[in-house]
């Protein structure tokens, strides 16, 4: 059994960067040449790295304050008007502006891009009300959007970027805490097509988000005993169909990994396309409910998300 | 310009095809549709709001935002009258591939600006859209009309306190105050929702109150809205179903149903004669009127 490393990927050792914190310069940079990009935030830009494009660009940062639902409602307003605005808060507080996603966004047709920072359990000492565990199931239901999980703080930049002009609204999910850089900032990215970053025969792990970079961790022993395949899994929606199923047909066995309630995201996207498709023995590793409040590394254990709770799936399988 | 006379009679027989619509449909919500009436015709005929029918995406036009969605059979007809589209499509309210959506919705006919329906998100949209045509530099002004009841939705008052914040002096939005909703009079179901024009004051509003269903006042409500120098807000204090002997101030007629008989006296209440001739495909019991689409 072998693992054949892919070629554009590079895991550096302690490199570990905060997704959020790449935002707010990568959206400046982007700004500064195309006049449409307008950040609009529930009192969280800050939190993404935009307080010197606020400085910068008043006229195109607007803080509604604490409003999520005027924050949603003002860019479709700014996207009815010409601009493409980006609306910026934690996943977790969109919960109560989806009524504005549904009707001013999604049934208007507009091209709104939201970003919901702080994903998962990643804000873990903040506790649940933080914890964003929903939001991949809530974008997944709104028919317009496309729904891209980052991977790394240098996938954010293609990602910004490939949400620009896509033609319909996407929702970009980022992380708050430091997590492993793995992607070169000039790494091939696509929305809607997946990128497999190890090849294998025995077993295919479909992951998004930081997960994406634990498991490449991960594999550096597992690889040892089986040949595993890993896909970075970064568009939840639409879904790489081709790329999955490939997949599967060769391992025949298939793991989701992904910080997000076990409903609703990544791993029932795969499921609802295997069942369909092609039959496939599948474990999801996901969360079974609320979590708590912790350092986020030591959550994701305690939180069935970590090392064990993958190998567990991985063997439930395997054996 | 029209005058306040002649935009009245305009709004006379937008209600009389409202209610012909509503009739056909066997269904919707002729309660608002008909209280809001006379601030709808007055925009779109009386040269307060700069638009094109023959090219309803100008975009040096005004936007109109309906976010009392249930009032877009009036506005269907209101945009009939303006140019927007033949009358005659109005018999299709509600059915399957008309494009007479039941709520407002964008992009299905011409000249609806946003899709609503879902109270409380006009305004949202309305303080971006204002921002965003300041921003670039397009003269467009931005209408929204909401309804009394719809006040009860808290994302009003984030958009009230944002509007201000960003000192948008090319927002007007229009409060229908028709004193009903759907489930009982507005002061039954929501007592502390009043006084509504000292909220938006504390906000940082202009505020005005006119009455509704008077052309004259409307007409002169809306030309002070847009002279202010910051976001206005007019409380318009209508009717419920106005003129409607059976439907005045009542919020069952919230939304409801019109049989043949309601229809005539509805007709007789607007003055509108009703002559049964074989090309008149809106009267009672015509074949036509039974599920067009």
């Amino acid at each position: 059994m072998k693992v054949t490393p892919a070629t554009d990927v590079r895991l550096n050792e302690g490199d570990l960067v905060a997704i959020r914190a790449s935002f707010g310069p990568t959206f400046s940079s982007l700004a500064e040449s195309d006049e449409r990009l307008i950040a609009v935030t529930a009192d969280l830009g800050g939190s993404v790295g935009l307080a010197k494009f606020g400085e910068a660009h008043p006229d195109r940062y607007l803080n509604c304050g604490v409003a999520e639902q005027d924050m949603i409602g003002m860019a479709a307003g700014l996207a009815l008007a010409g601009f493409v605005p980006y609306a910026i808060t934690f996943g977790s507080f969109l919960g109560r502006a989806m009524d504005h996603v549904r009707q001013s966004i999604g049934h208007n047709r507009l091209k709104v891009n939201v970003v919901g920072s702080h994903g998962g359990i990643s804000n873990g000492k903040d506790g649940p009300s933080a914890h964003a565990i929903e939001d991949i199931a809530f974008f997944r239901a709104m028919p317009p959007f496309a729904v891209v999980v980052v991977a790394d703080a240098n996938q954010l930049v293609p990602a910004l970027k490939a949400s620009i002009d896509h033609p319909e609204p996407v929702y970009l999910r980022l992380y708050r805490e430091p997590t492993p850089v793995f992607y070169d900032e000039s790494a091939e990215f696509e929305i809607g097509k997946a990128n497999v970053l190890r090849e294998g025969t025995d077993l295919t792990l479909v992951a998004c988000g930081p997960h994406v970079g634990y498991c490449l961790r991960w594999l550096e022993v597992w690889g040892q005993d089986c040949s595993i395949e890993l896909i970075d899994c970064h568009t939840v929606k639409p879904i790489d169909e081709e790329t999955i199923l490939r997949s599967a047909a060769k391992t025949g066995r298939v793991v989701t990994v992904e910080d997000h309630y076990i409903n609703g995201g990544l791993g029932s996207a795969v499921a609802e396309l295997l069942s369909e498709r092609r039959p496939t023995p599948l474990r999801r590793v996901g969360l079974r409910g609320y979590a708590t409040s912790g350092p986020y590394y030591e959550l994701l254990d305690y939180a069935g998300l970590g090392e064990e709770a993958v190998r567990s799936a991985m063997d439930e399988l395997l054996s | 310009m029209a005058s306040t006379a002649e935009l009245a009679e305009i709004a006379r027989q937008c209600r009389v095809d409202t209610i012909k619509e509503l009739r056909c449909a066997q269904s919707g919500h002729p309660g608002s549709s008909l209280s809001a009436m006379d601030v709808m015709a007055a925009l779109y005929h009386g040269g307060l709001l700069r638009h094109r029918a023959e090219e309803p995406d100008w975009p040096d036009r005004d936007y109109f935002i309906l976010s009392v969605g249930h009032a877009i059979p009036g506005l269907y007809s209101v945009l009939c009258h303006a140019g927007y589209a033949d009358p005659k499509v109005l018999k299709g309210l509600r059915e399957l591939g008309s494009g007479l959506e039941g709520h407002a919705k964008r992009g299905t006919f011409p000249g609806v600006e946003a899709s609503a329906g879902s109270l409380g998100q006009g305004l949202n949209l309305g303080v971006g859209l204002a921002y965003g045509l300041r921003q670039a530099g397009r003269p467009g002004r931005v209408f929204v009309l909401q309804s009394d009841g719809e006040q009860e939705e808290g994302s009003v008052w984030e958009g009230a306190m944002s509007a201000a914040k960003w000192g948008l002096d090319n927002l007007v939005a229009i409060v229908d105050k028709n004193e009903n909703q759907i489930n009982g009079p507005t002061h039954v179901v929501m007592p502390s929702l009043d006084p509504i024009p000292d909220k938006y004051a504390a906000f940082g509003w202009a505020t005005r109150e006119i009455k509704g269903n008077d052309m004259d006042d409307v007409v002169a409500g809306l030309e002070w809205a847009v002279g202010q120098s910051g976001p206005a807000v007019l409380i318009s204090h209508t009717e419920t179903g106005h003129p409607i002997s059976y439907m005045r101030g009542d919020y069952h007629w919230h939304h409801g149903v019109i049989s043949d008989e309601l229809f005539l006296q509805a007709m007789a209440d607007l003055n509108e004669p009703v002559s049964p001739t074989p090309d008149d495909t809106w009267l009672p019991g015509h074949p036509a009127t039974a599920g067009v689409g």
